[in-house]
């Protein structure tokens, strides 16, 4: 196997490796032995990977530079994320091939995943890139991955199965579920849940051995995978209680109000991503997705009218695009926000968005033809070295830069989805 | 129609007394297959062979417990037999000498196979499918709607999903068979009020746009006048959903007036669901005609809360938005569309409430309506009690045999903390049910070496043609010890093949043998497959099973697998073969005429689009397929090393010329010889199994360039020197040889039904079955009964 160090060296990529020094924060598994497989480097701050996404497209006369150089003139968009300049690069030219789905929207359910017609009959989706960096170092922490989503349990992030998996749309109930202690009843009925579990198995396992006993001689293969089932299964609730015994980790944040108002959609995005940092920050998870979408509603943004997707469909009409912009500034600067508090946050030498890759951008390219052709996509941070404007050929696969961002996660594969090698700039 | 005669069948017990071969044998190897080998064999097949037989290693006699080499002395047995080995080149045995081989080589495989089905079973263990899973929680607790979607996929194994030997299970199986069991439970307890409602669309939300015409609704739908209702000139799924609101699991009508609008033609409404992971399908289409008055469509559907069921029509390839818009939009559009008059969801629908799946979890207990419209149990004073006596009561349908108390007391008892803390009780029920419903009891047949007790036998009937547990008079049956009577069997199989269950059987089965379940598995290139559409994606795959389950409902012969005066087609199917005058979206038999190049298995779209790739058919995927799947005679897999066949569109070459040079190496020509010959045949057909005489070439779709593409050449010579010119004689050299399809379709059911694959001593049993049924043409349902009466269908 090759290090990370050949990984990311092979992927024309110099990247800043963190530092051996011990990690500031307090990790809960401080005090007592990991449950899980101890990250081989513990004494180095880890790595994390952060997927957000706006569904309806940037506007691209508004995002893309003239010349594809480090020293890009700002566009409308870019400006809003000066201060960052350094910190990220946008590239042009990445896809997905066969996005043709049943209706262009279906290409949300594919951003991260890149399977084929998404939504034609006898669709399945398959993993995506979030959660297979999940299953390599989604262990260590007390969440293997986190979904958010801004209005409904929608997310990107989908299993080996292609099942999606459900976003989480509270910030107070996610702040709650890692950071405050619950309440007796609740961590009763959770505790209750996994006794259940693990009685159940408990009991299985021993009528297991019964029958393993009275079953024919020479060929038990299914009792015997069964009996390991239950042992890895009974293995997962054990970690699970161990979690539970665990003291959280103490944040001196207060707890967010949700906002219920579904039109608020900036306002809504903004609490899921004041609460990232935190979570990173204190090794709940390393890997987030964020879904920032709302076809329907008419955004709380000041001087918007129309509702978001009828706006994206503005036919070039100056007045929908003007609000389009609006709509679109206040998303961006949400992603700016995110990168800055990443960045105002210090961990072993470094700031907390060097550890972590933040990849921002669309599903669709252009949004007025709703077509998923020419993505507009960002990545910041992660410690590697950003080169402004990188204009790939047009059809380049978004999943080649999927398998360096992979890569740069400690993640070994160099294959995902449609990739056809990494990207290098 | 007619009915099926009762079938005059064969109560013959089939297979041969067991004490014959009780002695162990330790085989000898005969003098004569030494002397053979060493004549004929051993030049090639010795310690330096390039092939995977080394004669000179092979042993004649098993290790301990395992299948040695015995599984090369039955191919060794196969390829001798059939003349393929010693190759044509070679020269031929002594006659007398290659008989007596064969012979003994013939007594000892049988002998040995057949010890070895006594003494550990021909059938290890095996557990319930995906499929079998999901329909055994459905039926048993009397609930709807798949509850097994966690449940992983049962991946490709080459062979039916059914078959213990390539069955496995992991943490994750058991984890989503604990979260299956929940579901289950979950949609099964219902204690709340009832949640039936009744959401009417008003379409008051486009309002808006109709004001505003060249607006997104304002170019899709208008306001119809008269009044109410809305008129949908395009196919989209986001103007007329009936709700976006479903808040309770269960089965929902979808109930619409509709009529045909400003149309010559068939209007198709089409009603889809979307899912939450962002599939749709296409639960129901209906041809509504232009002279017609509006008419009430009633629809049912599974729906679980996330799910969006919307109402549109098939726009026939035509995307009108850039003449909507060219006539101001929809208000002045003259083109065709979907009139919704009315467009309404009920639901859920329940036979009573609680549902029956509540008072099959709580039998034996009152339910009380409350206050709050919600339901109590009333329940007795000593829960425990209450609780074993309902498990009781469900345990002997979860394992599906006799239960003993002492069994179910240990589950029973997993419940102590629970009525301990004092949870309510249809809380607490589920402990018990929950982990019987993931108990290696619960998921695996049980079963001895030797004959099957009549609860095996029902379990395993019951599986094979409903992928369910044994219903009630099975279950009697059994008990009574009658089922394994052959007559009671007979009625049996009879009774359950006209239970609409079966048809789980013949989706599950065609789904696997003729791998239709792959059927949609590819896209047609839509440049060049423009005409396949969402109807005729939905209605391809229906067409074998109408087919099949005709076949078995008037017991007809196994020639129709080849060919066939009939088929079965929709309106939609019906236009992709040319038949005319057929009305409607509901599949419908019709007789073909001589000159028609339909009839039989292989000329159906699903077959013909399962073995293509969605652009190119070749030969050899399709050639493969009547080798392997329709005849059970599977060419060997291609050398290592060798490329595949690149196919070419652009027009200048075709899949023949390209096969032509390869079969030019006479190493090649060694296999494809017989397998390129019936994908020949099939060359008529192209990827989405339309007919054709040219093939259509990439690049320049347009008439001119389709006229002067390169023409089809359906003729060939099978490797037995046969000449034909097309599917039509190719079919009818198919047909000399009945014995050989109808052999290969009772191989199939053999290991569908038994879990098991053929093995050699089950030879015997199978050549009887085709002995028993040759006169009448090998019909059908005959050949199911012989297999259930099977010696092999009843001993573990």
């Amino acid at each position: 196997m090759l290090d990370r160090r050949t990984l990311l060296r092979a992927s024309g990529v110099s990247l800043a490796l963190p530092l051996l020094e011990s990690m500031t924060t307090s990790s809960a598994l401080a005090t007592t032995p990991a449950p899980m497989p101890s990250d081989a480097n513990a004494q180095t701050p880890p790595r994390r990977g952060v997927f957000m996404c706006t569904t309806l497209g940037l506007h691209p006369p508004n995002l893309f530079p003239d010349a594809p150089v480090k020293d890009y003139k700002s566009t409308k968009y870019l400006e809003l994320l000066q201060e960052h300049r350094d910190n990220f690069t946008l590239f042009s030219g990445l896809q997905h091939e066969d996005q043709t789905g049943r209706q262009p929207h279906d290409s949300e359910m594919t951003w991260l995943t890149a399977a084929r017609k998404p939504g034609m009959g006898g669709f399945r989706n398959t993993i995506s890139v979030d959660q297979l960096a999940a299953k390599h170092i989604g262990d260590a922490t007390r969440l293997r991955s986190l979904s958010l989503g801004t209005i409904k349990a929608q997310s990107q992030s989908y299993t080996d199965g292609g099942v999606m998996i459900p976003a989480h749309t509270s910030p107070a109930k996610m702040f709650a579920q890692l950071f405050l202690d619950g309440k007796p009843h609740e961590i009763k009925a959770q505790k209750q849940k996994l006794d259940d579990g693990k009685s159940i198995l408990d009991e299985l396992r021993s009528q297991t051995k019964a029958l393993q006993r009275k079953a024919s001689t020479s060929d038990n293969h299914l009792l015997d995978d069964y009996f390991e089932s239950l042992r890895v299964a009974e293995s997962n609730i054990a970690s699970a209680q161990l979690w539970m015994e665990k003291p959280k980790p103490k944040v001196e944040s207060e707890p967010p109000k949700d906002i219920f108002d579904s039109a608020d959609i900036i306002g809504r995005a903004q609490l899921l991503i004041d609460l990232v940092p935190l979570i990173l920050q204190t090794d709940s998870t390393r890997v987030v997705s964020i879904m920032v979408q709302d076809h329907f509603s008419v955004p709380k943004v000041e001087g918007v009218t129309g509702n978001h997707h009828n706006l994206s469909h503005h036919g070039q009409d100056p007045t929908k695009i003007k609000q389009l912009e609006k709509i679109e500034t206040a998303i961006i600067e949400c992603f700016s926000s995110l990168l800055g508090q990443l960045k105002s946050k210090q961990e072993a030498g470094q700031t907390l968005l060097d550890n972590t890759s933040v990849l921002f951008g669309s599903n669709l390219g252009n949004a007025n033809a709703h077509h998923a052709k020419n993505l507009p996509i960002m990545l910041a941070g992660g410690g590697y070295e950003h080169a402004g404007y990188v204009a790939k050929q047009e059809g380049t696969p978004l999943c080649n830069l999927f398998v360096t961002l992979l890569q740069g996660l400690s993640v070994e594969v160099d294959t995902f989805g449609q990739s056809n090698g990494t990207l290098s700039w | 129609m007619l009915r099926p005669l009762a079938p005059t069948l064969c109560f013959i017990a089939f297979g041969f007394p067991t004490t014959a071969w009780t002695t162990p044998a330790i085989a000898q190897k005969p003098a004569e297959l030494d002397q053979l080998i060493n004549q004929h064999c051993i030049g090639c097949h010795d310690a330096d062979t390039e092939t995977d037989v080394d004669l000179s290693k092979l042993h004649y006699g098993a290790a301990s417990g395992g299948q040695g080499d015995w599984k090369k002395w039955e191919k060794v047995f196969d390829r001798v037999t059939q003349g393929e080995m010693p190759p044509p080149s070679e020269d031929r045995p002594d006659a007398k000498l290659l008989e007596t081989v064969l012979n003994e080589l013939k007594q000892t495989l049988h002998q040995r196979s057949l010890e070895r089905q006594k003494e550990s079973g021909r059938v290890r263990i095996r557990r319930l499918t995906k499929l079998e899973l999901g329909y055994t929680l459905q039926d048993l607790l009397k609930i709807q709607g798949e509850v097994t979607r966690s449940v992983p996929d049962e991946p490709e194994s080459g062979s039916f999903d059914t078959i213990g030997a390539n069955q496995r299970i992991s943490a994750v199986h058991l984890e989503s068979y604990l979260q299956a069991a929940d579901e289950a439970l979950a949609l099964a307890i219902r204690l709340g009020r009832n949640p039936k409602k009744s959401i009417k669309n008003d379409f008051a939300f486009l309002k808006d746009w109709h004001e505003n015409p060249l607006n997104l609704g304002g170019s899709i739908t208008r306001e119809l006048d008269p009044g109410p209702g809305v008129a949908l000139f395009r196919d989209v799924d986001y103007l007329t959903q009936f709700t976006y609101d479903i808040s309770a699991p269960g089965i929902y009508q979808l109930k619409t007036e509709l009529s045909a609008l400003q149309s010559k033609t068939p209007v198709t409404a089409k009603f889809i669901v979307k899912d939450q992971s962002g599939g749709a399908t296409l639960v129901h289409s209906v041809d509504l005609l232009p002279d017609e008055d509006k008419r009430v469509i009633e629809v049912e559907s599974f729906l679980r809360p996330g799910e969006v069921p919307y109402l549109t029509f098939d726009s026939e390839g035509n995307e009108p938005f850039v003449a909507i818009m060219a006539s101001g939009g929809s208000k002045n559009y003259q083109g065709r569309g979907l009139a919704i008059h009315s467009q309404e969801i009920i639901g859920p629908i329940t036979a009573t409430w609680p549902p029956p799946s509540t008072e099959t979890v709580f039998t034996g207990i009152k339910l009380q309506k409350t206050l709050f419209g919600g339901y109590k149990l009333n329940l007795a004073s000593d829960k425990k009690q209450q609780l074993r006596s309902l498990v009781l009561e469900i345990a002997p349908r979860v394992f599906r045999r006799e239960v003993e108390l002492a069994e179910i007391e240990p589950f029973v008892n997993l419940a102590d903390s629970a009525i301990e803390e004092g949870r309510p009780f249809d809380q607490l029920v589920r402990v018990p049910l929950r982990s019987m419903l993931s108990s290696p009891q619960f998921l695996f047949f049980d079963g001895q070496p030797g004959r099957l007790n009549d609860y095996q036998l029902a379990n395993r009937l019951s599986y094979f043609l409903w992928k369910s547990l044994p219903d009630a008079e099975l279950m009697m049956l059994a008990e009574s010890q009658e089922l394994s009577k052959s007559s009671v069997l007979t009625a049996q199989v009879e009774r359950m093949l006209e239970d609409p269950k079966s048809e789980r059987f013949v989706r599950d089965f065609l789904g696997q043998w003729l791998r239709l379940y792959e059927v949609n598995a590819t896209s047609p290139d839509e440049k060049l497959y423009p005409e396949f559409d969402e109807l005729l994606a939905n209605a391809i795959p229906k067409e074998p099973q109408y087919f099949f389950s005709e076949l078995i409902r008037e017991n007809l012969s196994i020639a129709n697998l080849v060919d066939s005066d009939f088929t079965f087609v929709n309106r939609r199917l019906a236009k992709h073969y040319k038949i005319p005058e057929i009305k409607g979206q509901n599949f419908q038999r019709v007789a073909l005429d001589e000159s028609s190049i339909r009839g039989g298995l292989l000329t159906q779209a699903a077959i013909l689009k399962t073995t293509a790739n969605g652009t190119t058919t070749s030969p050899v995927m399709r050639g493969n397929f009547v080798l392997t799947n329709l005849l059970g005679t599977p060419p060997s897999p291609p050398p290592p090393g060798i490329g595949s066949i690149e196919p070419d569109t652009r027009g200048k070459t075709t899949i023949r010329k390209i096969l032509a040079a390869h079969r030019e190496d006479e190493s090649c020509n060694q296999c494809h010889k017989e397998i390129d010959p019936p994908g020949f045949a099939l060359e008529s057909f192209d990827p989405i199994g339309g007919f054709r005489q040219r093939y259509r070439s990439s690049g320049q779709a347009n008439f001119l360039a389709n006229m002067f593409a390169p023409a089809v050449d359906a003729s060939g010579v099978t490797s037995g020197g046969q000449k034909f010119s097309g599917i039509e004689e190719f079919k009818a050299i198919l047909l000399q040889d009945k014995k050989q399809i109808a052999k290969n379709f009772v191989q199939q059911l053999v290991a569908y039904s038994t879990g098991a694959e053929v093995q050699f001593a089950d030879r015997e049993v199978i050549q009887e079955i085709l002995d028993v049924s040759r006169e009448d043409g090998y019909p059908i349902r005959d050949l199911i009964h012989s297999v259930v009466q099977s010696r092999i269908f009843r001993e573990q």
